[in-house]
């Protein structure tokens, strides 16, 4: 398993990275034994780095996470969560400082942790930014004294949201960000905004390679947000790759890992032989042929994009 | 646990060691496992990076086999050639004994454009395969073609030896502190808190003195990616363990107890896989 450094965190990460999401039952429904054979599977696979949300399955990820994460080495693992978003359906966003703390107190317990790794203000498109700068950077900064955790990111869709916090924080205060659907086959869009990341030498986490279900023969859930055009953009894809003994998964794996500016990508299952899957695609060299005749297939509909946020934070649509 | 990063142990003689010259005459004597094991169990010092100081392939088996038999070594960093044509079989020969966690040579003063020269850029693309860190050992007007170096290969492990050796003896903090703050922006690049007496003068340096370079580097590196090292026994030609481990100690005071842990021993552990 490739490693690459996160920005300047110190932090040594594997190219594949494991998202809990799958553990809380986003995807689908999930059983404690299949989380449990996952984790440890990702582990033994040389997955090093581990990032959940209390967000997902309301705590449920984060519960099974820690009972995966149960006897295991604390220094076999980097472990990353959130704060800020608790529920999208319910609209339950709340970065204030006592929420915060709450949360991170209640985030160790249920990961059975002392500490996390990284610590992220989880989707800030839904976020009042000028919130997000003087009252949760700061308390984050303090539970960083505290010893609670050590390093602190943002996460986001919408590109915009990145350089709207970087841009007024001081060097080095956030540390990391995580982008997801912007690093994918159909999307490569993040690509712009990683040389001024770089400069700040902040940290890249990619999220989800295959578009959270786009580019999967099973295709997305009914609760994704991309638009019909998308969805049936990326649909033909699978298709072509089908038709021609391409695993799609595989090459968007391959794909997103390619990028060595990115530090890692993760994915998210509750199956022990996906997560063993997706660990030997990463390790697969990238044939740019197949790669070219596949970003053929998608042409039509690349970059295209959806958004979402607070009106200030939403990206232009591209369609 | 508190680990030193950075020391050397040594059989004196003066044709092996030439480099200690008559202002060094104090370190001109065996240094050997037993004296170092006094002196950390006396500062409370748990393990440590035993570190090359001669060139020789015969050094860093010698080195490997007194970390074999004192438990307190808990990892070596060796000389290897890089540049020769028989580097690979070397490196897998040394890398299986499993106590080898780095290689160094002695890059400081050598000729502008030393570093990104092909076979030395060769023997270092190699070092990851065996999970071998790189210990950087320059002066400070060598720190732009570092940068040139640790860029060319991203993935792997620098280790910065002795804040770069800045010239503390001038009191001069540039054009240091903005050469080491673009080196900092590397994430692969790592620093010791080390050797910074020896670069002071001697005889009559101060804390005062070295303080405002400890800040430099502090701010430039943060503390997940800085390590405590004694550069014991050349440390003693101004300082002894004691007294630097008790300055280094004063400067982190203000930190977080998580950060102080990471500067006295959780990088080390961590960059060069101990225990």
């Amino acid at each position: 398993m490739q490693h690459r450094f996160l920005g300047t965190t110190g932090l040594n990460i594997s190219v594949l990275g494991f998202g809990a999401s799958s553990l809380g039952g986003v995807f689908h429904d999930v059983r404690l034994d299949a989380c449990i054979e996952t984790v440890h599977a990702a582990l033994d696979g040389g997955i090093n780095f581990i990032d959940v949300s209390p967000a997902y399955g309301g705590t449920l990820a984060e519960l099974n996470l820690g009972r995966a994460l149960q006897g295991i080495s604390r220094d076999r693992y980097y472990l990353a969560t959130k704060i800020g978003s608790y529920s999208e359906a319910r609209q339950d966003f709340d970065y204030s400082r006592a929420a915060t703390e709450r949360s991170i107190e209640h985030s160790l317990r249920r990961l059975g942790v002392d500490y996390v790794d990284l610590i992220q203000c989880h989707d800030i498109e839904f976020a009042d930014h000028e919130q997000i700068v003087c009252e949760t950077l700061p308390a984050l900064q303090r539970l960083r004294q505290e010893g609670l955790v050590r390093h602190i990111g943002i996460t986001g869709l919408p590109l915009k949201v990145f350089p709207s916090i970087l841009d007024r924080v001081e060097p080095g205060l956030v540390e990391t960000i995580l982008s997801f659907c912007h690093y994918e086959l159909n999307d490569a869009s993040l690509g712009d905004l990683i040389p001024y990341l770089k400069e700040r030498g902040v940290g890249i986490i990619n999220a989800s390679p295959t578009g959270m279900g786009l580019l999967t023969p099973r295709g997305a859930p009914d609760w994704h947000p991309a638009s019909a055009a998308i969805r049936s953009g990326c649909g033909r894809a699978v298709e072509f790759c089908a038709k021609n003994g391409i695993d799609i998964v595989r090459l968007a794996i391959q794909f997103a890992c390619a990028n060595e500016a990115i530090s890692t990508t993760l994915v998210s299952t509750t199956s022990p032989a996906r997560i063993r899957d997706n660990i030997a695609s990463a390790s697969l060299p990238l044939d740019q042929d197949e790669l070219q005749t596949v970003l053929n297939v998608l042409k039509p509909i690349r970059n295209h994009n959806f958004t979402r946020g607070l009106p200030q934070h939403r990206d232009p649509i591209l369609c | 646990m508190v680990i030193d990063s950075h020391h050397h142990l040594w059989s004196y003689s003066a044709s092996e060691y030439g480099w200690i010259d008559d202002s060094m005459a104090g370190i001109r004597r065996d240094f050997l496992p037993v004296h170092f094991e006094r002196e950390i169990r006396m500062a409370g010092v748990d393990g440590s990076v035993l570190v090359q100081a001669r060139t020789t392939i015969e050094e860093t088996h010698r080195l490997l086999e007194m970390a074999a038999s004192h438990p307190f070594l808990l990892g070596v960093v060796g000389w290897v050639p890089l540049d020769s044509p028989d580097i690979l079989p070397c490196l897998s020969s040394l890398a299986g004994t499993g106590n080898l966690k780095g290689a160094r040579e002695v890059l400081q003063g050598r000729p502008e454009g030393s570093l990104l020269k092909p076979a030395f850029n060769a023997g270092i693309a190699l070092l990851k395969t065996f999970d071998l860190t790189y210990d950087i050992l320059i002066y400070q007007n060598q720190i732009q073609e570092t940068i040139e170096l640790v860029d060319r290969h991203p993935e792997q492990t620098f280790v910065l030896d002795h804040i770069a050796k800045p010239r503390i003896r001038d009191q001069s903090l540039e054009p240091w502190a903005s050469d080491l703050r673009e080196l900092a922006r590397r994430g692969n690049v790592f620093c010791k808190v080390s050797g910074m007496v020896t670069e002071a003068d001697p005889t009559s340096w101060t804390p005062q003195q070295l303080q405002p370079y400890f800040d430099v580097v502090l701010e430039a590196f943060g503390p997940n990616r800085l390590m405590f090292g004694s550069d014991w026994p050349v440390c003693l030609v101004g300082t002894d363990y004691a007294q630097w481990l008790g300055m280094v100690q004063s400067w982190t005071a203000p930190l977080s107890g998580a950060e102080q842990a990471a500067i006295f021993g959780e990088t080390a552990a961590r960059v060069y896989r101990l225990g």
